[in-house]
Order: C-alpha cells, then sequence, then structure tokens
C-alpha cells in the first residue's frame, strides 16, 4: 500500500505543490526508469519516456484513485513503452543492435575474474536478446516480477491484469527465456548448464 | 518431434506448488506434493530445475539506477480536454452521413419521393420520351415503313414534350417492339414520314366512312380510309383492331370480317398498299381492351422532387469513401 507520507505528498501534489511532486519522482525515478529500459532496451528512449511518464503523472494527478501508487506510475510507463514499441514495430527509427542496453551492466558482479567478466558481457547480451523475443506483456510480467521484484498483486495492478494472468505470462515467459537462454549454453553460468531436454531427464531420473 | 500434450503439461505442472518452488518460497507442504507429482513424471524435476535456475539468472540482474534525477522544474501546463479526439471524429462523420445520403436517396427514388430530373433515366417523366421520339420504326417491318418525330402539327394536339407527345413515344416504343407482321401481301413503300401525331385524337378518325362512336365507345368497322393529316394520303389506310396490337399486327383483310369487330379508340394501324394489295403494317400503339375504358394519357408525375439523382448518389458515395479513408488515415497517425 501508499504510505503515509506518501499519500501526503500526493494530496500536496493535487493542490499544486510541485516539491511535494518531485519528492515521489525521487521516491520512484529508478524503479520507472529500469522498467522503461528493461522494456524498451535503449538508454535515451528510457530517459524520455520516464520524463514523459512523470509530466503525465503530474498533468493526471487527478486521475490517481487511491491504492498503490507505485502501481499506478508503472502502469504509466506500461502504457507510454507500449505506445513506444507499437511505433517502432511500426516503423523501426533504429537498428536491432544500435543502442540495445546490454543486461551486463546491471548482472550482479562480486569478485570476477577478467574472464568472468567478458563471460557476463556476452551473458548479459544474450539476456537482452531472450528479453526481446518476448512479447511486451510477457517481457513486463518478466521486469516487474523477476526483476524488480514485485508482488504479484503489485505487477497485476502496474499491468491492470488479474493475478491468475500475471502468473500465466510470467509461466510462458520463463519458460521461453530459458529455451532461449539454453539454446547458448557456453555463455551460461554452471548453474544453469543442464543440457538439452533429454540429459535433463536423465538427470533428474538418476537423482 | 513437438508434442502437444507437452504443453498441457506444462500447464498443468507449472501450478502454485511448482511456481513457489521456482521462485525459491516454497513450504513443506509445497515440496511434498512437488515430490509427490516428480514420482509421477520423471521430466518434472529438470524442467522445473532449468526455470528455477533462468528465474535465479534474471534476479540476479539488479534494476537500473536513474541516470539523472527527473524531476520537474516547472508545473506542466494543466491538462486540457484535446479537441483532437472530436476533430478526428470529423471524417468518420461525415463519411457516414454521406453514405446515409445515399441510402435515403436510394429509398426516396423507391418510394417515388425524388426521381431523376434529366433524361438519363428512365424514370417517369416526359422528359425522358424526347429522346425516344426518334423511333424508327421501319426497320421491324419489310416494307421499310419509317416513321419520324412529328414536329408537331398546328391545330393537333399532340406536341413535341407534352403528354401527348409522351404517349407518341410509347405508342412508337410499341411499334418497334410489337411483332409487325406484312398482311396478305407484302410490298414496298416510300418510308412513311407524317408530321400527324396518327395517334390519340386523330385515331376516330379511322377513315372517311368510320361511323361514329357507339355506346361502349368503340368504332365500327372502317375497312379502309384515308386518314387526315397525314401526308401521303393517297392509299393511307388506317384500321383498329379490338385486341391489343402489340399481340397481332394483322389486319383482317376481310372487310366483312373487320366490319364484325369493334374498334378500339386507340388502337392503331397504319398500313400503307403493298404491290400486291394488301398492307404493310405498321402498329403503333396497343390500348385498352375493347369494352374498357378509353386509354388515357400518361401524365409525367409530378409528384416528389426531380434531383439528378445518380450523380448525387455517386458524388455522395465518393465523399463517404474519401471521408472512411481519411479517417482512417488519421486515426493512424493520432495513434503513431
Amino acid at each position: 500500500m501508499t504510505s503515509p507520507d506518501e499519500q501526503k505528498l500526493i494530496q500536496l501534489s493535487l493542490e499544486g505543490h510541485l516539491d511535494s511532486f518531485n519528492r515521489l519522482v525521487e521516491i520512484h525515478q529508478d524503479a520507472v526508469f529500469s522498467v522503461a529500459l528493461r522494456m524498451v532496451r535503449n538508454h535515451a528512449i528510457a530517459e524520455d519516456l520516464t520524463q514523459d511518464a512523470f509530466i503525465s503523472a503530474f498533468s493526471n494527478l487527478r486521475s490517481y484513485r487511491g491504492g498503490i501508487f507505485k502501481a499506478w506510475l508503472m502502469r504509466i510507463v506500461r502504457n507510454a513503452t507500449y505506445d513506444h514499441l507499437r511505433r517502432t514495430k511500426r516503423r523501426p527509427e533504429t537498428s536491432i543492435d544500435q543502442n540495445i542496453v546490454s543486461f551486463s551492466d546491471t548482472l550482479e558482479s562480486g569478485e570476477r575474474s577478467p574472464h568472468e567478466w567478458a563471460q557476463s558481457g556476452e551473458l548479459g547480451e544474450i539476456i537482452s536478446h531472450c528479453m526481446g523475443e518476448l512479447s511486451a506483456d510477457q517481457r513486463m510480467a518478466v521486469v516487474l516480477v523477476d526483476i524488480e521484484g514485485y508482488q504479484y498483486d503489485e505487477a497485476a495492478e502496474s499491468m491492470g491484469v488479474s493475478i491468475g494472468t500475471v502468473k500465466s505470462r510470467l509461466n510462458r515467459a520463463r519458460a521461453r527465456l530459458r529455451d532461449c537462454l539454453q539454446a547458448h549454453p557456453e555463455h551460461l553460468p554452471d548453474s544453469m548448464r543442464l543440457g538439452n531436454r533429454e540429459d535433463q531427464v536423465t538427470r533428474a531420473n538418476d537423482v | 518431434m513437438f508434442n502437444p500434450l507437452r504443453l498441457l503439461r506444462r500447464k498443468d505442472y507449472i501450478d502454485d506448488a511448482a511456481t513457489a518452488y521456482i521462485e525459491g518460497r516454497a513450504t513443506d507442504r509445497d515440496e511434498v506434493a512437488l515430490r509427490d507429482r516428480e514420482a509421477r513424471e520423471p521430466g518434472l524435476r529438470a524442467d522445473v530445475e532449468s526455470i528455477r535456475a533462468t528465474v535465479s539468472l534474471l534476479r540476479s540482474v539488479e534494476p537500473a539506477r536513474a541516470p539523472r534525477s527527473f524531476a520537474l522544474t516547472h508545473a506542466p501546463a494543466p491538462v486540457r480536454r484535446s479537441s483532437r479526439p472530436r476533430l478526428a471524429m470529423a471524417p468518420a462523420v461525415f463519411a457516414i452521413a454521406a453514405a446515409a445520403t445515399v441510402g435515403l436517396l436510394a429509398v426516396g427514388n423507391l418510394a417515388n419521393v425524388v426521381h431523376q430530373s434529366d433524361g438519363t433515366s428512365e424514370s417517369s417523366s416526359t422528359a425522358n420520351f424526347s429522346a425516344d421520339l426518334t423511333v424508327t420504326a421501319s426497320g421491324s417491318v419489310e416494307d421499310g415503313v419509317g416513321m419520324q418525330e412529328p414536329e408537331g402539327v398546328p391545330g393537333l394536339p399532340g406536341q413535341p414534350g407534352t403528354a401527348s407527345s409522351a404517349l407518341f413515344a410509347d405508342t412508337a416504343r410499341a411499334a418497334a417492339t410489337a411483332t409487325p407482321a406484312a398482311t396478305q401481301a407484302t410490298g414496298t413503300a416510300a418510308p412513311l414520314s407524317t408530321s400527324t401525331p396518327f395517334i390519340e385524337e386523330t385515331l376516330p378518325v379511322v377513315g372517311p366512312d368510320a361511323p361514329p362512336p357507339d355506346a361502349s365507345g368503340g368504332y365500327g368497322i372502317a375497312s379502309e380510309g384515308t386518314v387526315p393529316g397525314l401526308e401521303r394520303d393517297s392509299g393511307t389506310v388506317i384500321k383498329g383492331l379490338d385486341e391489343p396490337l402489340a399481340a397481332t399486327g394483322r389486319i383482317p383483310s376481310d372487310s366483312a370480317e373487320a366490319g364484325e369487330r369493334r374498334l378500339r379508340p386507340q388502337a392503331t394501324i397504319i398500313t400503307v398498299p403493298g404491290d400486291a394489295g394488301g398492307f404493310d403494317l405498321l402498329t403503333l400503339e396497343a390500348g385498352e381492351p375493347q369494352g374498357g375504358s378509353p386509354p388515357t394519357l400518361r401524365e409525367p408525375d409530378e409528384s416528389g422532387f426531380a434531383l439528378p439523382l445518380w450523380q448525387l448518389q455517386v458524388g455522395f458515395a465518393a465523399l463517404a469513401v474519401l471521408m472512411a479513408g481519411a479517417w482512417v488515415l488519421l486515426q493512424r497517425r493520432l495513434i503513431s
């Protein structure tokens, strides 16, 4: 739920206090930008979408009817990213490889050797590529739940669908991602290198 | 190989227990349920493990941080209700209105509220017959008798463009479509040119010896005679029939037989003597059956509105298509 502080900030924003709204921006801008970036996979476009989302949020704050404020904000981002994806699908503006954000820069680093860094770079690209293979709905579910760590109810409210729909999309997305990632076993960490399906079955039976 | 059952199975096994296990929040109960199912489905564990590893990998991706502050420097202008949607609907409204107009014109035409105003339609109007006045019926008879548009004769009621000429046109059309038949003998004659509308009021003059109309409105026998007003009076004979001429075309040659018949007031045959003494025939009018009421001249339909109907319909249909196209384009532009 939206915290009391947040409620107060929203109330002040409704009264026209820009500083209060900017406090809300500071609270949520990382999440908004992160979702936009994972969805469109382009830094510059994600920045634009994030800025537009906050402007739109301020202008339409009166349409916020309570509930999870972050989810309401995410719905604005979702609509903006969907519009962008629809547009680029119809009229591709940039080459597919241009400006595509790899996941490597945000993979958890820890202590890694140069070889591991290089591998993680390739892995990030593969994750990014596989995310790009998903539909917008599936990608949104994965981004919100598996990357951003949203609860199902938050994700459902952000996506404007039921929890069951979120689970269903998530299951399909995970299976597709698994299949896509396993097509590049050489770049996967050991924990994911389970071989092909027959090997998995054999191994599971052995266990 | 693709196994459709696998899809069903997958949907089945990704249940709450499996999801909980994949997401690392399985309770003891979930673990038991999953283990029970593993015993029945050998591939289950491997599938679930691979998805679990995928989710772990995704969770190792850290959320991105905003590269800068997105705080607003000034309050954006308040949102006003855009007029774009209303403007965007304008072509659609025009398209619907134009299509409705086309439909209304069509319905109006069917209901005889509106009718074609010019000579391009076959609808009821005096003017529509003007083009038919030049019908030449000569081609349909062996003798080459020709009939041309009467110019109108002073003292005669039939004038081009009037109800009389409309009747003439009808008559001419009937003549052109009727099966002409040479009677006893066919002969050739010069094209018959007349300045007299040899129908309507002149018809009762069936010949110099024609008796006056009887009580039933018919006429007695006129075996032959000269029709006053015909330019070629010599040998030009007019006879009447007691049956629709469109179905006949034969003049009873036997005057005695003809004398038994009753002439219909407006049933007209103009014949031209043939070489063999018979008559070539030009039928002109199919009137009312004997004993019926005399045929009335067809009055032009004055009810409703005369409009350039098909031009309007084509125009509005084109407008409807144009506006519909504009609306589609505008929608695409707005969406993009």
